[in-house]
């Protein structure tokens, strides 16, 4: 099932449910990884996505044109999630854990000059990554894998395979380097059609 | 050549700091080193963001299966249904409030009655009557039986009013604003409706008359059977014409700030002013009309057609039981078409925005139309 922006913003003004089931199939994962990597926290980041889709849903009637249902998710689970950490640390005006996780994502956002477009992308970018991380040489992969798969910190998977921490982040950025390459016309192409949308 | 190298070594490293910033590994001077160097050039922000994209797309895979779409799709589904629970209770308060509205007309017959009863001791020695009338206020809607099995649907800022002896010789009530009359079929009983330039005579027959004090028209449109009409005047307009379904027949009061113009412009824009009797103040419109259109207010369906705001304005004023202040004269003219049914008016507000943009502000009941931001701009929808 595939919907046009049309369509979309039509259903969502009623408050069909269709189109939920549909942007949650198609969105809700993504989302989700993108809150989790502003707020470092999968519960959190789950309850934001939730938040946004329920705020959409209350707002049925009200929504004028979207231009791009995916932009308008993006940057409200953006924006909710920089005001969760906002609250949290005010709640927990003393906590160490919340005030640090504010810092992170804020550092972040500041490096990364709060485009989001990088992220929008990601999500096309799957099954043309998936292809191309087997043509990786095999230590390489295993490398990358250790780190993006199964989460494993930088150090530790130094220490599981007697190796410096140098040459894990060498690998690492080697693989990176690759996968850009070989996605940089998606990846160019996508940016420039995630530019048009926003701007 | 060495500035070749140098480049290279450079980029390395740099590519390891990106590695550690997007793991979150990094330490502050890498940080710093990383936004100096995005800030050298275009092409590094570029190769930032393209490598950010293959790190989460990697993400992404990897979690796909973390996050089920489906069971959170079924607790959303939950989570509205509590609220809209809530805005059953919400409805439910409607209820009350439209109870209270209902209980106020009841409150303002009854006290009419009372009213008119006391007068009418006195003049009951003369006609030996008293009467009834059912008031209903802006932002309301009433249904009501009369004696004689009549339905009569009334919309908001209307009343009606009749004699006790309704139902003895002839049915006559008199109308002003707007009715819905389902009439029963009594032989030799006319069902009169009179307003206050005209009289509309039926039998067995269901019509709608708009006859509001401040307009410039009466409108009559029969929805089946047949129907009389008379001006009340005697002279030219004193003759009688007679409405079959689908017809409308369109009363010139001939006040008010051209009337004519403001009220019928749909008519003579979409049917042609052409009419049976055009020299006369009582004329039926030569077109047929969608009858079933004219009514959908009495189920609460608000229905306009290449309407002028001006002219919308005021069914909305009457139909939420607010007042509208136009800003600037120009958003006056736009025009606008739309069909709702159960809604609030800045859903209606909300949904012309989609078809030309102005702005508005809800003070309470008072609502301020302009084509530039008022203060406090309603920004409801932009993602927050």
């Amino acid at each position: 099932m595939s919907m046009t922006e049309d369509q979309i913003s039509e259903k969502l003004n009623r408050g069909d449910l269709d189109v939920f089931q549909y942007l949650y199939k198609e969105f809700y994962p993504s989302l989700c990884i993108y809150a989790k990597s502003i707020t470092r926290d999968k519960e959190i980041a789950q309850e934001v996505v939730q938040d946004v889709f329920i705020r959409l849903w209350e707002q049925q009637g009200h929504l004028k044109e979207i231009i791009s249902i995916k932009s308008y998710l993006y940057f409200s689970v953006r924006n909710h999630c920089l005001n969760h950490l906002k609250h949290l640390q005010v709640v927990n005006k003393f906590n160490e854990y919340y005030s640090q996780k504010l810092k992170d994502a804020q550092d972040y956002y500041f490096i990364t000059q709060e485009s989001g477009e990088s992220l929008l992308i990601a999500n096309e970018l799957e099954e043309k990554v998936l292809k191309e991380i087997e043509s990786l040489p095999e230590q390489c992969r295993k490398i990358l894998k250790m780190s993006r798969f199964e989460g494993l910190k930088h150090s530790e998977i130094a220490s599981n395979l007697g190796i410096a921490i140098s040459t894990v982040h060498s690998q690492i950025s080697i693989a990176l380097e690759k996968l850009r390459a070989a996605c940089k016309a998606n990846l160019i192409i996508l940016l420039l059609l995630i530019r048009f949308y926003i701007y | 050549m060495l500035s070749l190298n140098y480049k290279v070594v450079m980029e390395t490293e740099m590519l390891e700091i990106i590695v550690k910033v997007l793991k979150g590994e990094a330490i502050p001077e890498e940080k710093q080193k990383l936004i100096k160097w995005l800030g050298q050039d275009q092409h590094n922000m570029d190769i930032f963001k393209q490598s950010e994209s293959i790190w989460n797309a990697l993400e992404i895979i990897n979690n796909r299966k973390e996050f089920d779409s489906e069971m959170a799709f079924n607790s959303f589904k939950q989570k509205i249904d509590k609220s809209l629970i809530k805005s059953g209770r919400l409805r439910f308060s409607r209820t009350v409030d439209r109870l209270l509205r209902i209980a106020a007309v009841i409150v303002i017959v009854s006290g009419i009655s009372y009213f008119l009863l006391m007068r009418s001791e006195k003049e009951s020695f003369v006609s030996g009557l008293s009467s009834s009338e059912v008031i209903v206020p802006r932002g309301s809607k009433t249904q009501l039986l009369l004696p004689d099995g009549t339905k009569v649907w009334l919309n908001s800022d209307s009343k009606i009013n009749y004699k006790n002896d309704f139902n003895t010789d002839l049915r006559q009530i008199y109308l002003e604003g707007e009715g819905y009359f389902e009439v029963t079929n009594h032989h030799n009983k006319p069902f009169i409706v009179s307003t206050s330039d005209i009289i509309v005579r039926a039998l067995g027959t269901s019509f709608n008359i708009k006859s509001y004090p401040g307009e410039g028209i009466i409108e009559t449109t029969l929805i089946e059977g047949k129907v009389e009409i008379e001006s009340k005047i005697p002279g030219n307009g004193s003759k009688i014409v007679s409405l079959d379904p689908n017809q409308k027949a369109v009363f010139y009061k001939g006040i008010g700030p051209e009337p004519i113009q403001n009220n019928t412009r749909n008519d003579n824009k979409n049917r042609g002013i052409s009419s049976v009797n055009t020299n006369l103040q009582l004329t039926v419109l030569s077109e047929k009309v969608d009858a079933q259109l004219m009514i959908l207010w009495k189920n609460d369906i608000l229905y306009f057609e290449n309407e002028r705001f001006q002219d919308l304005a005021v069914k909305l004023e009457r139909r939420f039981g607010v007042t509208l202040h136009f800003l600037d004269e120009d958003i006056k003219q736009l025009h606008f078409s739309g069909k709702f049914k159960d809604i609030i008016i800045e859903q209606v507000l909300a949904a012309l925005q989609f078809a030309s943009p102005f702005y508005y502000t809800i003070n309470d009941k008072d609502i301020s139309i302009s084509n530039k931001p008022i203060t406090n701009n309603n920004l409801k929808s932009e993602p927050s």
